[in-house]
């Protein structure tokens, strides 16, 4: 019963292919084709295919795992670099040190003025200082190693100093940032 | 273990063996080669000259093929045998007597040939041996009969008084046709003696052609290319072989006494020359060579002279049945090699699976077995390594929930804020430290009149010529003569040159202005010395 069901010709090419593979090189040909068909289609093709799935989760997830000790590795340098400023530094804040500073110096202010920049640096803005003053070469000098070693950084972009007879008078611009929502006039 | 004997133990393991049996009319030859590690191994089985008991050829021929089964009476074992036929009536006999006093060990180790086919010679007297250029275009290996036949077209043949085999090889650039003939009754005689039925794939092949591959396997046809007539020398008959290192193409079997050694030389010299010129087509033979008994009563070089070539001797036994035996052995370890098979034709064909090549098969198998172990542990030292970075990855709490491109995007803004925070703290030059090193450095005798600095972060300096970063004093010096220029210049630019800190931040030093002035009647220089940053 099972045999009427195959059509005759499906029989004929049956036979025609054996008839074919009674060949040695044929059959030769046709034993390795198929045993190098199953190793590539049955175990290549499928084991790459996973290791190729794998490997680029994997690659992704290592992506991912930089990125993340990137972020935490600026995020420590960030704070950091931000311990020396001030918790939340204003105009005021710096207009009231730089007072402190100049009368523990010694020297006579002649101006104090803060010119706002229009240079940000991520939550803060930078804001120039331009202070005027004068006194002896020893008070000034003071007043200048005072705000280059102080716990709250200060940067001094410009200096000018004069001897005028037994004094020195001095331009100074100093160069501080200001957190942005704290920008108010000195 | 010494590498001796583990090249000895290794040389015992076959990958292939054979069976040659060579019937003569004074007794069979059996030789038995295993191809190992380290070449053919060669085991003379059976020489009826040193047995013990004379027996007939096909009583000797039975017993070997008794031995062969394994000590199993064929008339009891093997389906194949005619049961009913007289020579298996008698084998059974054979099996314990002739060689009882043989070692239990040579009977174990014969099972091993219970179902691998045997090359058995025949006769070159039996065989009608052609060769001639080939007229058409035939097959490169065909047979009389077509492979394709079903049994009873087999059996059809048995009808066929003589049996065909042919085989077209190409030599130079001709086509040479090799046709072997034998009559059926010699196989069935054959089949008679030694109860090895044609229909079980044994091969049939001429003696000669059996020669030529054991004299070839001695000392190799050098060189590659040509024609070259060997002469296989016995102690009273040899053998002049035709041939190129892959094909015998003529032979002619010689027999001789002492005294006519070198003329049957000779002859059949010139006779197969005549047949590689005429029927071959080809140039002529190329090189002669001898291998065997070389004993000649005449000087060879008498021989060379009648040739007119030189003859070459080569190493190799003399040339016997086990000679011959040692040949059709060796044909057993290539079943697939292009050679002669006289009952070809009435053979059934081999099944596909008897035919496929299993060996090579299971050995791309096992290589994807392999494969599929070293891909599946490559995935697995991935999967490993996914596993980790993901408990790695998932132990970051604030990052669970966000995605890559927010990560990157914090990145960004992280990286915009650190940048050039790094930057304006990274404060190189200390004027109060620069201020004392110029108070330090200056010579005594002069004075301040002036200092500028500046120390550019994000704007560029105007004035080019001064820098991103500089210190520029204005300094006084006293001129003991008018318009002399005072040495403290000189020593006020060294000085600041040398400084340790200055050279540090401002190396750079330059003197750009010198002016003489008189103020209340004295004279004085006034000069400007530039320290400036590398940039």
């Amino acid at each position: 019963m099972i045999e009427s069901g195959i059509p005759p010709h499906w029989k004929e090419q049956w036979n025609d292919l054996l008839k074919q593979l009674q060949d040695p090189i044929k059959l030769q040909f046709t034993v390795l084709g198929i045993a190098a068909a199953i190793g590539f289609f049955g175990v290549y093709r499928p084991m790459d295919g996973t290791i190729a799935h794998v490997r680029s989760e994997l690659g992704a997830g290592k992506r991912r795992l930089d990125l993340i000790h990137e972020v935490e590795s600026l995020r420590a340098k960030r704070d950091d670099l931000r311990g020396n400023f001030p918790q939340t530094p204003t105009e005021n804040f710096w207009t009231e040190h730089f007072l402190e500073g100049i009368r523990s110096a010694g020297v006579a202010l002649a101006e104090l003025e803060s010119e706002p920049q229009k240079i940000q640096i991520g939550d803060f803005q930078v804001v120039y200082f331009n202070l005027d003053v004068s006194g002896e070469y020893a008070h000034v000098r003071g007043l200048i190693g005072w705000i280059e070693d102080n716990e709250w950084y200060a940067r001094i972009t410009r200096m000018n100093f004069k001897k005028r007879l037994s004094r020195i008078e001095a331009n100074l611009t100093i160069a501080v940032v200001v957190a942005r929502e704290g920008l108010h006039g000195a | 273990m010494s590498i001796d004997d583990l090249q000895a133990r290794l040389s015992r393991v076959p990958r292939r063996s054979g069976t040659g049996l060579c019937l003569t009319p004074g007794g069979a030859y059996r030789v038995r080669a295993a191809r190992t590690l380290f070449g053919v191994e060669t085991d003379v089985l059976d020489a009826d000259a040193e047995h013990p008991r004379a027996l007939s050829t096909g009583e000797r021929a039975r017993a070997i093929y008794a031995r062969m089964r394994g000590a199993v009476p064929p008339s009891a074992g093997s389906p194949s045998e005619p049961k009913d036929s007289p020579e298996a009536a008698g084998t059974s006999d054979y099996t314990g007597s002739p060689f009882e006093d043989e070692p239990i060990e040579l009977e174990v180790e014969d099972r091993e040939y219970r179902a691998a086919p045997v090359t058995i010679g025949l006769r070159a007297s039996a065989v009608t041996f052609l060769s001639e250029v080939q007229p058409e275009n035939p097959p490169v290996q065909s047979s009389s009969s077509d492979r394709e036949d079903s049994r009873s077209e087999s059996e059809d043949k048995r009808s066929q008084s003589v049996l065909t085999d042919k085989l077209t090889v190409p030599v130079g650039k001709q086509q040479i046709q090799l046709t072997a003939k034998v009559r059926f009754t010699e196989l069935e005689s054959i089949q008679a003696e030694t109860g090895l039925s044609a229909d079980e794939l044994h091969r049939y092949e001429p003696e000669p052609w059996a020669a030529w591959r054991a004299s070839n396997h001695y000392a190799p046809f050098d060189p590659a290319r040509g024609i070259h007539l060997r002469f296989l020398l016995g102690e009273n008959e040899g053998l002049a072989i035709l041939g190129t290192p892959r094909w015998p193409l003529a032979w002619q079997v010689l027999s001789y006494d002492d005294e006519c050694k070198a003329e049957a030389i000779l002859q059949a010299y010139h006779l197969l020359n005549v047949h590689v010129r005429r029927r071959l087509k080809l140039d002529g033979i190329t090189d002669v060579t001898v291998q065997g008994n070389d004993g000649l009563e005449e000087d060879w070089a008498e021989v060379e002279q009648g040739m007119g070539m030189e003859i070459f001797g080569v190493d190799g036994p003399v040339y016997d049945e086990n000679f011959t035996a040692f040949g059709l052995a060796l044909g057993s370890l290539d079943p697939r090699g292009e050679t002669l098979n006289l009952a070809r034709s009435i053979q059934q064909k081999p099944s596909l699976l008897a035919m496929a090549p299993w060996g090579e098969a299971g050995f791309i198998l096992s290589v994807c077995v392999c494969m599929f172990l070293v891909l599946q542990d490559h995935a697995a030292g991935l999967r490993a390594q996914l596993g980790q970075v993901q408990r790695q990855t998932g132990s970051v709490t604030w990052a669970n929930g966000r995605s890559a491109q927010q990560l990157e995007q914090e990145l960004d803004l992280l990286r915009r804020e650190v940048s050039p925070m790094s930057k304006y703290l990274k404060r190189e030059l200390y004027f109060s430290r620069a201020m004392d090193s110029v108070a330090t450095e200056l010579p005594a005798a002069t004075w301040l009149v002036s200092v500028n600095g500046g120390d550019h972060v994000w704007k560029r300096n105007p004035n080019k010529s001064l820098g991103e970063r500089y210190l520029q004093i204005e300094a006084g010096a006293p001129s003991r003569q008018p318009g002399m220029a005072p040495p403290e210049i000189n020593d006020a630019v060294r000085a600041l040159e040398s400084n340790t800190y200055m050279k540090e931040v401002l190396p750079r030093v330059k003197l750009t202005d010198v002016n003489w002035r008189q103020r209340a009647g004295s004279g004085f220089t006034v000069f400007s010395v530039l320290s400036s940053s590398k940039e």
